[in-house]
């Protein structure tokens, strides 16, 4: 793999990442398409297939893919330090943003905005219950994944199990799982 | 305390297989239930900010570092939840991806991912009993499922919409 032919300055690339961190509102997809727009058809830093790129590694990694697209995308552009010069301006708008409403909360944390938080959580609730369908159909595809699911859901909720424990060992039953097939 | 922020974000970060939000029901069960940084409510409020400011769903974790210890622990925080991942992709793209392919490391990917929708299902579990405590509460959750699923109305206006139900819920009794 490569770094892209085009390098631009260091100082580009930050202005370039802090106005996309600015505006990547709506989820992975929004912004995906906010990327190719700005790197690839607007600067033509990119092609579409090193975002294309970019998605196919970093899904399989660990993580905020977003923010993994953006560091590959980085790198591409200049390597090491492009990679932490991009991810560093992408997050600082919404950590800024967020710095702010977690103040905002401290102080108005009382009775008043008690009943607004019920109403937050319950609808909260409702775009989780969403994320358990949306996560369950890409990621549960066999009867053994159904089982997993569930006794993580038990082991947490009744038990109190170490929820860190739970994925690792779960991760380590994919393993087995792995090896019991033959070598590819 | 900023250590510990740090530390376990950083290794929630490593489990997080799935994307972003497969990092929430352990962001939870680690900050909510196992440390008691902040209370259940006080999460919803976290992940409901995430949904509306831009970028990554995971500036939750600046929230709850804030809550917890102040401006340093929303730093060590956000470093923590953000740091191996992006260096993961770094090193990927610099040309080990061949690390990203690696049949055991897929394999340890599918048995995980299971595991965190489970994880989610006793986070969404511990918020309906502490949280949804009315049926008219019950209402708007099923109703902003419905919405989020049926409808492209972005998540951030149906939890506006949510605050305002229960705001005016407030104001009635």
């Amino acid at each position: 793999m490569t770094i892209s032919t085009q390098h631009p300055p260091p100082i580009e690339i930050a202005g370039c990442f802090l106005k996309l961190g600015a505006q990547g509102f709506g989820g992975l997809g929004a912004i995906l398409a906010l990327l190719t727009h700005d790197l690839v058809e607007r600067r033509r830093w990119l092609c579409e297939a090193d975002i294309t790129e970019a998605l196919t590694y970093t899904k399989l990694l660990p993580g905020s893919t977003v923010v993994q697209v953006v560091a590959y995308l980085g790198w591409k552009l200049r390597g090491w330090a492009g990679g932490a010069i991009a991810t560093a301006a992408f997050l600082l708008p919404a950590f800024l943003v967020m710095l702010g409403l977690a103040v905002g909360y401290r102080v108005l944390s009382s009775n008043v905005a008690l009943p607004l938080m019920k109403g937050l959580t319950a609808a909260i609730v409702g775009l989780l219950i969403l994320t358990i369908w949306l996560l369950g159909r890409k990621n549960i595809a066999s009867v053994g994944g159904i089982l997993i699911a569930l006794g993580a859901l038990i082991g947490s909720a009744y038990f109190g199990m170490n929820p860190a424990a739970i994925v690792v060992a779960s991760g380590c039953l994919g393993v087995l799982a792995e090896a019991q097939k033959e070598p590819p | 305390m900023i250590v510990q922020l740090f530390g376990q974000f950083f290794l929630i970060s490593l489990l997080a297989f799935g994307g972003g939000q497969a990092a929430l029901p352990l962001i939870e069960r680690v900050s909510v239930a196992q440390m008691g940084w902040l209370s259940p409510a006080a999460f919803a409020v976290a992940v409901a900010f995430g949904y509306i400011t831009p970028g990554p769903v995971l500036m939750t974790a600046t929230f709850i570092g804030y809550v917890a210890a102040g401006l340093p622990g929303a730093i060590a925080a956000t470093l923590g939840i953000f740091l191996a991942p992006t260096l993961l992709a770094m090193g990927v793209a610099a040309g080990i991806e061949r690390f990203a392919q690696n049949r055991w490391l897929q394999a340890f990917g599918r048995g995980a991912a299971p595991a965190v929708v489970g994880l989610l299902g006793a986070t969404v579990w511990s918020l309906i009993q502490g949280s949804v405590t009315s049926w008219q509460l019950a209402v708007v959750a099923i109703l902003t499922l419905v919405l989020a699923s049926k409808t492209a109305i972005a998540p951030g206006w149906l939890l506006l919409g949510g605050a305002i139900v229960g705001w005016v819920m407030g104001i009635w009794r």
